[in-house]
């Protein structure tokens, strides 16, 4: 079981930076073997190769279609197309980078925080006070998915991705 | 004799906002060309008033491909205000830290950006002529470029905690000594880069015959060539002292003292663009035309100063007589750069001083000066500082390694429009390649804007009334 959570987004771009700033207390406070944090500005070509090596990816990113300081979560899957930027990519799109060029479909989740603002180095109110509420639903997914992928857990099989789905809320 | 114009505006894939003007004669003939940057960062000014500490870590903000190279320039040149000599194994940290900034530079430049051109081809359909194309048609080279730049950033984050604006490095040092684990992992990871490394060698060598035309007109003219080496003159990226030589492999200049820059650098402006124009003093302006960047530090150098490295090194430089003239060969020198970093990595780690503990000494403010030079990816970088007694910073004065090869990229854009412009009937094969000569420089004014291949571009050409004759344009 090796899971990855990727936060992304421009720490002083306002409430852009929610992903950057969950991944970062992320990774100074949750130690659970096989999971790897990163906290990176954007997604780019080279996170292919870090996506391809994990069984489930986290994404973690603000989102402009729910309501400030909203939660949502939803399950990502590889959709191609082209597009002249490498600079950025969507989670879907880089999945379907990993999937062509390694051959590898990871499963993959989508936290998104609703932003107020864009402006300033700091997070709106709202997104500053879902941020625990984020941090503690991403630990709880690990913990739960960490426990599916124990072959002592009452299942006694290795984790299938459904598994992953079927121990969210 | 009424002028016409063709404008290429905005000019991507370089840092935001640039643009490229060909001025034509009334047969529809190149006459000159101007390679614009337009936008204004003014760093120089932001930075006063700034304590001295601050520096490496804000002038690491200038970008966000090669923030390692001003951070170690800005180190040095805050070790000279300190007026303090840095742990023997901080010099050596901060050298790998700079060595694996090459490797991810490099790799992103070369197999990101061009890799498309040679493996697509100059006159491949746009839409695919990109990372994207690349993927499709010739993934084992995309999992080569994205593993080599994956393992420089690697050794990055390692080294130096993140791999973008690390503050890792510092006045006085490295705030950190390397630990035992991460030099294990980086050893171990080397064997994979260096095979990556000699099969794109083979294949690139391979593959140059097939580039004749461009080789023989991106920027393929008669400058000077500038950078640092060693003591030995091999090749250096760190410390050393600048050496100059000409089109014919001959040194002009030996053993100048990088903080006398001064005495032998110019800035000349030009008004149409704010990135400066340094030319060699003594040669005057332009005439002192030179090169920076992994083309002239292997046209300076008398060896890399590794096994292997020293091999192909001695192929490149086969390639001509004299000094490699043509700046399609910057593509060919940052593969045999990559090739040097690797080994120097393994050096340097292989010395049991590098997990030595004392990595920082620490002082005041104790000299108003300050003068850091390295070499940046893509050419020598040079910061400047004065401060006054408390150490807040009164005047800053940066020589970015792109702007070096300014008055290089204007004449070579001038060289390719007229070998491969028609300005009666424009192409986009023809366009494609004008661009390509920029991409050979791998201008680092590209920190922001990545559009892969498809750029968004508009050429207009209008008569002497300002009738609009011929258009061509692509992306939005």
């Amino acid at each position: 079981m090796s899971v990855l959570i990727v936060g992304f987004g421009n720490p002083l771009a306002g409430d852009d930076a929610v992903g950057w700033r969950a991944a970062e207390l992320l990774a100074s406070s949750l130690e659970a073997p096989g999971v790897r944090v990163m906290p990176c500005r954007q997604l780019t070509p080279e996170l292919a190769a870090e996506v391809a090596e994990a069984t489930l990816v986290i994404f973690v990113d603000a989102g402009v279609e729910i309501p400030p300081g909203k939660i949502a979560c939803r399950r990502v899957k590889a959709v191609g197309g082209s597009t002249p930027f490498s600079h950025h990519f969507s989670p879907e799109r880089l999945l379907a980078l990993v999937e062509q060029l390694y051959g590898r479909r990871p499963e993959a989740v989508l936290f998104s925080v609703g932003a107020r603002s864009f402006a300033g180095s700091h997070l709106s109110s709202e997104v500053e006070q879902a941020l625990p509420v984020l941090l503690g639903e991403v630990r709880e997914l690990v913990a739960r998915i960490t426990q599916v992928g124990k072959p002592d857990h009452q299942s006694a099989r290795p984790a299938e991705p459904e598994d992953f789905f079927s121990v969210m809320h | 004799m009424s002028e016409r114009r063709i404008v290429i505006d905005p000019v991507t894939r370089i840092e935001g906002h640039a643009r490229i003007t060909l001025h034509l004669n009334e047969n529809g003939q190149v006459e000159n060309a101007r390679f614009h940057v337009t936008q204004f960062r003014a760093f120089e000014k932001l930075c006063e008033g700034r304590p001295f500490s601050e520096m490496p870590a804000l002038m690491a903000r200038i970008c966000g491909i090669c923030p390692v190279s001003h951070l170690i320039a800005s180190a040095k040149a805050c070790d000279q205000i300190l007026g303090t000599r840095i742990p023997p194994v901080a010099v050596q940290l901060r050298r790998l830290l700079n060595l694996a900034q090459i490797v991810q530079s490099h790799a992103l430049s070369f197999f990101h950006l061009s890799a498309p051109d040679f493996l697509l081809g100059m006159d491949s359909d746009p839409a695919r002529r990109n990372l994207f194309g690349l993927i499709q048609n010739h993934p084992e080279t995309a999992r080569d470029g994205i593993r080599l730049r994956k393992f420089g950033q690697q050794v990055i984050e390692r080294l130096a905690g993140k791999r973008i604006h690390p503050s890792w490095v510092v006045p006085g040092g490295v705030s950190e000594p390397l630990a035992p684990g991460a030099r294990d992992a980086i050893l171990a990871e080397l064997p994979e880069m260096r095979a990556i490394l000699e099969r794109t060698l083979t294949w690139f060598k391979g593959a140059l015959q097939q580039f004749r035309e461009e080789a023989a007109a991106f920027a393929n003219f008669p400058t000077l060539f500038l950078g640092l080496v060693g003591p030995d003159g091999e090749l250096e990226h760190y410390d050393g002292r600048i050496r100059v030589v000409d089109a014919a492999g001959r040194i002009v200049a030996d053993g100048l003292i990088p903080e006398r820059y001064r005495d032998y650098l110019g800035e000349a402006v030009e008004p149409d663009s704010y990135l400066k124009s340094p030319y060699y003093k003594p040669e005057g302006y332009p005439d002192g035309i030179y090169r920076v960047g992994p083309l002239a530090r292997l046209n300076i150098a008398d060896r890399c100063g590794t096994h292997a490295a020293d091999q192909e090194w001695a192929e490149f430089r086969q390639l001509e007589r004299g000094a490699v003239l043509s700046s399609f060969y910057y593509h060919y020198a940052r593969l045999v750069e990559i090739l040097y970093a690797l080994e120097r990595i393994e050096q340097i780690l292989a010395d049991r001083q590098i997990l030595d503990r004392h990595v920082r000494a620490q002082a005041a403010a104790n000299h108003p000066e300050g003068i850091g030079v390295a070499e940046a990816p893509r050419g020598t970088l040079i910061h400047h500082y004065r401060v006054d007694e408390a150490g807040v910073i009164q005047w800053a004065n940066l020589i970015i390694a792109t702007g070096h090869n300014n008055m290089a990229m204007n004449r070579g854009i001038l060289q390719a429009a007229r070998r491969f412009v028609d300005g009666n009937r424009l192409s986009e094969g023809a366009l494609n390649r004008v661009e390509a000569v920029i991409r050979a420089f791998d201008p680092c004014l590209s920190c922001s804007t990545h559009a892969a291949g498809r750029m968004a571009l508009r050429i207009e050409l209008r008569g002497p009334d300002g009738e609009l004759l011929d258009e061509v344009s692509r992306g939005a």
